[in-house]
């Protein structure tokens, strides 16, 4: 009975610290992904009564990704059945050339105005629309969403530490009496340690391979993906070659150090 | 090797306090029988620990099984207790091992093969007339059947030396008498050298053996 509470505590305790790591990582996969999405969705309109030239721009503000220009077509279109032909051909010449420039990454409200500046410096622009409030809000948005994972991957670390200590003094406390007895006996450090490693790591193995199975079976399930559909975000699919090696890799190293630290704490008797 | 155990003005004293053991000496050769007696808390105890290393000297010279003491590694002190059978005074058996696994600690240590220590395991637990509770854990069972499961481990690996620290204390005849045959037979078929820590020496041991008294500190020996 003493021996499978102890298997279901270090089980747990792996299984805890694996499965937040995990879905801190995912947390920021996904809010990157919609931050990419926003920055697609985002462009600055400016009106210029010359051509613009992309490399000309791109060399006054590199975050610049892409120019294109919005076609007057439409607008010309309504006005069609109002005008004569001859003023439609003339406001056609007058009318300035308008277009859609897209930004590299999400630039804050600074840089927004800079760019704004920039812009209005050139000659030709004669109007900036930069949509700075619905972009400011959806900067916050983001900027909030992102320092929330952090600081949840900062109390996961916390609480990490904190379940690392208390096995330690547990694995002391339990193996203390059968350790200091095989040292008397003469047994080596990696004979009388030789149980708790090899408890330990498959005890790791097993909540490392709960987890890479949890997480690469959720995402394809109906319930979440609805869910997921919902709220117009992608749950990214798990890499079971570098996400859950680095998970394996993550809970044998925890289990390493855990043991070796009992074993060095017990020591010489 | 003539002397199994050679001390020399040995000082022994826990931490910083004043010594316990004040000038020891004694040589023991092999295959003796040896008794050390004294009162409680002369340090009987405390000679055993320094002979397997569990405390040190602060002064003099030991030597045990041809193994100096004199800054001694982990490691030529892990090898040295390999050839010793210790038999401690609060048994130190494994709670969560069974009687069986407890026995074949020292063979495990050891390096022998699972047929071996379990060969073995048997045939010491049969002459601790243990053999019926080799699935038994330690706690399933009396002080006295605690103590010869000590014994049948101490004796497993066919040790050079014995070093039992009041083997027989609070036991029952019937486990004491069991105790006192083990140890003799391990001198007198095994060649293995003996000594005990004890308050009295059994009048029907029937062999020759070496005595030493400890009082205040000093050992002397008593012809």
């Amino acid at each position: 009975m003493r021996s499978v509470s102890s298997h279901f505590s270090i089980m747990i305790s792996v299984f805890v610290l694996l499965f937040s790591f995990q879905f801190t990582n995912l947390i920021k996969s996904i809010v990157n992904d919609y931050a990419t999405k926003v920055v697609n969705d985002y462009a600055i309109v400016v009106v210029s009564s010359n051509e613009l030239k992309e490399d000309e721009l791109k060399k006054q503000i590199p975050e610049i990704e892409s120019i294109s220009e919005i076609s007057s077509k439409k607008i010309l279109d309504r006005l069609k059945n109002d005008m004569s032909s001859k003023n439609l051909a003339l406001l056609q010449v007058a009318l300035p050339k308008f277009y859609s420039l897209k930004l590299e990454s999400i630039p804050n409200k600074k840089r927004v105005e800079t760019i704004k500046q920039k812009l209005l410096g050139m000659t030709s622009i004669t109007r900036i629309e930069t949509f700075a409030k619905t972009h400011e809000k959806m900067f916050k948005m983001l900027q909030l969403l992102q320092t929330m994972v952090y600081i949840f991957a900062f109390f996961v670390a916390f609480v990490a530490i904190l379940l690392i200590f208390k096995q330690i003094r547990i694995w002391t406390y339990e193996h203390h009496r059968r350790m200091s007895i095989m040292t008397l006996f003469g047994a080596s450090f990696f004979m009388k340690s030789a149980m708790l490693y090899r408890m330990t790591l498959v005890d790791s193995l097993f909540s490392s391979i709960v987890v890479c199975a949890l997480y690469t079976i959720a995402p394809q399930m109906g319930v979440v993906q609805t869910f997921a559909a919902e709220l117009d975000i992608v749950i990214p699919p798990f890499d079971l070659l570098v996400e859950g090696g680095t998970l394996i890799g993550a809970s044998i190293l925890f289990s390493l150090l855990a043991v070796t630290i009992v074993a060095r704490k017990i020591g010489r008797v | 090797m003539e002397y199994v155990i050679k001390a020399s003005g040995l000082n022994i004293s826990y931490g910083r306090d004043e010594p316990i053991i004040t000038d020891a000496s004694m040589q023991i050769k092999a295959q003796e029988f040896v008794f050390i007696t004294g009162k409680s808390g002369s340090g009987k105890s405390t000679i055993i620990k320094s002979l397997y290393g569990e405390l040190f000297p602060n002064h003099g010279s030991l030597n045990v099984c041809g193994v100096d003491f004199k800054n001694i590694s982990s490691s030529k002190l892990n090898l040295l207790r390999r050839y010793l059978g210790v038999v401690f005074q609060d048994y130190k058996l494994i709670d969560e091992w069974t009687v069986e696994q407890n026995v074949m600690l020292p063979l495990i240590i050891g390096g022998f093969s699972k047929g071996v220590c379990t060969k073995q395991a048997h045939k010491l637990l049969k002459h601790v007339k243990l053999l019926h509770k080799i699935n038994k854990y330690p706690y399933e069972l009396s002080g006295g059947e605690q103590q010869r499961v000590a014994m049948a481990r101490a004796l497993a690996h066919n040790p050079v030396l014995i070093l039992a620290d009041e083997p027989t204390g609070n036991l029952d005849s019937y486990s004491s008498e069991v105790i006192w045959n083990l140890l003799k037979g391990a001198k007198e078929h095994l060649g293995t050298t003996v000594l005990v820590v004890t308050h009295n020496i059994p009048s029907t041991l029937g062999i020759d053996y070496k005595h030493y008294f400890l009082e205040s500190g000093v050992l002397h020996e008593v012809s």
